[in-house]
């Protein structure tokens, strides 16, 4: 179990937490290069690009596809790359992702913004509903989708030191759960609320709305055990076997498609070792219209409660 | 140490690229007719130009060659296994089939030119179109890795990278844009360690191509690059041109090196297309062997 905070508080901006540990080490060590596509200005501003990346800072312009080959490049050289950019369009890069990054194994840390797909909204073009599906199924890489600024602060960490490509798919604001002494372990999926009736693998938003909806469930009777299911590829598989053994049934939620995300994952997991009722809460093949918000939540049905109802119809699956 | 370019180094570079074709024409391998019409180039990269060691393919300093169209893999294998990155016999399970062979090597020559699997290749590819901004990558890798004080890559003078990046691409993956993202980067940081060969063989696998890739010379120029063309089959000028190539600063540079498909392998230059069977008649006819003169 890792502690998470008693009081939730206003939601706090993930990017920071990503960036300053790439900032800090940029210091003294002069292989970290940032590569933009037009897309890392917000948060390596003028100041760091004159004081401190200076030629280390590369734009390439607005093309995503010569920003995963440079990448690939630059990498191949031994320098370590953070590039980040709008999740949706690493599928615009992704040949060069598959071919020029990941089967020489770069050191190449991916950062794909707007998950989380009911934040932000901009419209069917700007939904990040597609990025596991297209990154899980890519050799050596890693898949990793933090649920606050604490881990994903920690997997940057680990993502700076690790020798190798990973996609780390961010969202702009959650309220921070984990306390500042959270150890992020690849290929665990940490419980972070206790329960033996039924398991909720939450990813990303999804964690804390987990959280939130075992709390209404415990007022009903039912304990629902939380996982964090944010090291998606590796997934933590000996975590979710335990949980499907002690608990005997799996409701699992996030914002992308239904179709190759964290869900589709688990449920091989859970199939294949220690089959149990399963549900999963996702967006089912559809575009989502531009807004954001409660009211957009409620329309898809993506809301805490849509969780409790799934977790008691799942529950009742159970022999 | 710059080779002399005379007369017995000419021969001695043409005989090491037909004993490149022998190989690659018994080899019964996918893509004769793009692998014959890049040879002579990648003869005079590795044996004239470029600074390399068969002993430590992973030298740091050493110049780089990325292949955008990797399915010519061949046109690097055969020069790589006569420069003695390799035993030429081992060239055999790439056409023959997977075979473990005595001393443990297992089929490391893939279809496609793969940086892990084989000594002396600098790039994974096969999906076309990549090539190019790979190695503008590694250009401006090197630069910022170079031993002299960073300077900002806009202005001059910039430090010395001390080895330089050569990418063969073919006219036929010029039609993804990708390269053409890569050619407005490379203008812009001035990449000029940076020499781009396009192998201009004018056919890909259905068409020919020249009426839409003309005017090829005006398209790189319009993209800030320094370009000239040569004659792809004849040595003197290929060499010529990589020299021509070092004396240009503050540009990447493009070498537009016209070619014919199939080169040098008469089944395959009569049809021109990509296949590339093995002829049926014996090597020796087809072909015939010219003894490689030895290295002054």
């Amino acid at each position: 179990m890792v502690t998470i905070k008693k009081e939730i508080g206003q939601p706090d901006p993930l990017a920071p937490a990503i960036w300053t540990p790439w900032i800090e080490a940029a210091k003294t060590d002069n292989s970290i290069v940032v590569v933009s596509a037009d897309s890392a200005g917000r948060n390596i501003t003028q100041e760091l690009r004159e004081t401190l990346f200076k030629d280390r800072f590369i734009a390439s312009g607005i093309q995503e596809a010569n920003a995963a080959l440079i990448s690939g490049g630059l990498a191949d050289q031994g320098l370590k790359v953070i590039w980040p950019d709008m999740g949706w369009l690493f599928e615009r890069a992704y040949n060069a992702v598959t071919q020029t990054i990941t089967t020489e194994h770069y050191h190449v840390m991916m950062v794909g913004s707007g998950g989380g797909a009911l934040a932000g909204g901009a419209g069917p073009s700007h939904n990040n509903l597609r990025d596991l599906a297209v990154m899980l199924p890519v050799p050596n890489l890693i898949v990793l989708a933090p649920a606050d600024a604490v881990e994903a602060g920690k997997m940057s960490e680990f993502a700076l030191k690790y020798n190798g490509p990973i996609y780390l798919r961010t969202m702009a604001m959650s309220p921070t759960i984990f306390e500042n002494d959270y150890q992020f372990n690849l290929g665990d999926a940490p419980t972070v609320r206790d329960g033996a009736d039924v398991t909720i693998i939450g990813m990303q938003e999804w964690v804390l709305k987990g959280i939130l909806a075992a709390n209404s469930l415990a007022a009903q009777g039912i304990q629902a055990r939380v996982l964090d299911c944010s090291s998606v590829k590796p997934i933590g598989k000996e975590a979710i076997i335990k949980a499907a053994r002690e608990t005997g049934a799996i409701v699992t939620a996030e914002s992308t498609n239904i179709h190759g995300g964290m869900g589709s994952a688990v449920a091989g997991v859970v199939g294949e070792n220690y089959p149990v009722p399963l549900k999963r809460i996702a967006l089912h093949d559809q575009y989502l219209h531009s807004g954001g918000g409660k009211l957009v939540e409620a329309y898809y049905h993506q809301t805490v409660d849509d969780l409790v109802a799934a977790v008691k119809e799942t529950v009742q699956r159970k022999k | 140490m710059a080779k002399k370019l005379d007369d017995k180094l000419i021969k001695r570079l043409e005989a090491i690229a037909n004993e490149c074709r022998r190989i690659n024409a018994t080899g019964n391998y996918g893509h004769g007719g793009g692998t014959a019409s890049m040879q002579d180039i990648a003869v005079a990269l590795y044996f004239y130009k470029m600074k390399h060691d068969p002993k430590n393919p992973d030298w740091p300093e050493r110049d780089r060659l990325v292949l955008g169209k990797s399915h010519a893999a061949g046109a690097l294998y055969a020069p790589l296994a006569l420069a003695g990155y390799f035993d030429k016999e081992k060239l055999v399970p790439l056409y023959g089939g997977n075979k473990i062979l005595a001393d443990g090597w297992m089929t490391p020559f893939q279809m496609h030119a793969e940086k892990w699997a084989t000594p002396g290749i600098d790039y994974t590819g096969g999906s076309l179109g990549q090539g190019l901004g790979f190695a503008c990558g590694l250009a401006y890798g090197a630069i910022l890795k170079a031993p002299k004080p960073l300077i900002n890559l806009y202005g001059n003078p910039r430090p010395d990278p001390g080895y330089k990046v050569y990418c063969i691409i073919g006219d036929g993956e010029l039609s993804e844009g990708w390269n053409w993202e890569s050619a407005m980067f490379a203008a812009k940081y001035k990449l000029s360690n940076l020499v781009g060969i396009l192998d201009y063989n004018r056919y890909n696998m259905s068409e020919d191509m020249s009426s839409y890739m003309e005017p090829i010379v005006e398209k790189w120029k319009a993209f800030g690059w320094w370009t000239t063309e040569i004659d792809g089959h004849n040595m003197r000028d290929i060499c010529s041109a990589l020299d021509l190539a070092d004396n240009v600063s503050g540009a990447p540079k493009m070498i537009i090196a016209h070619t014919i498909k199939g080169k040098g392998v008469p089944d395959w230059e009569a049809v021109r297309n990509h296949s590339g069977n093995a002829p049926k008649e014996p090597i020796d006819t087809v072909i015939p062997p010219i003894p490689i003169p030895p290295e002054d």
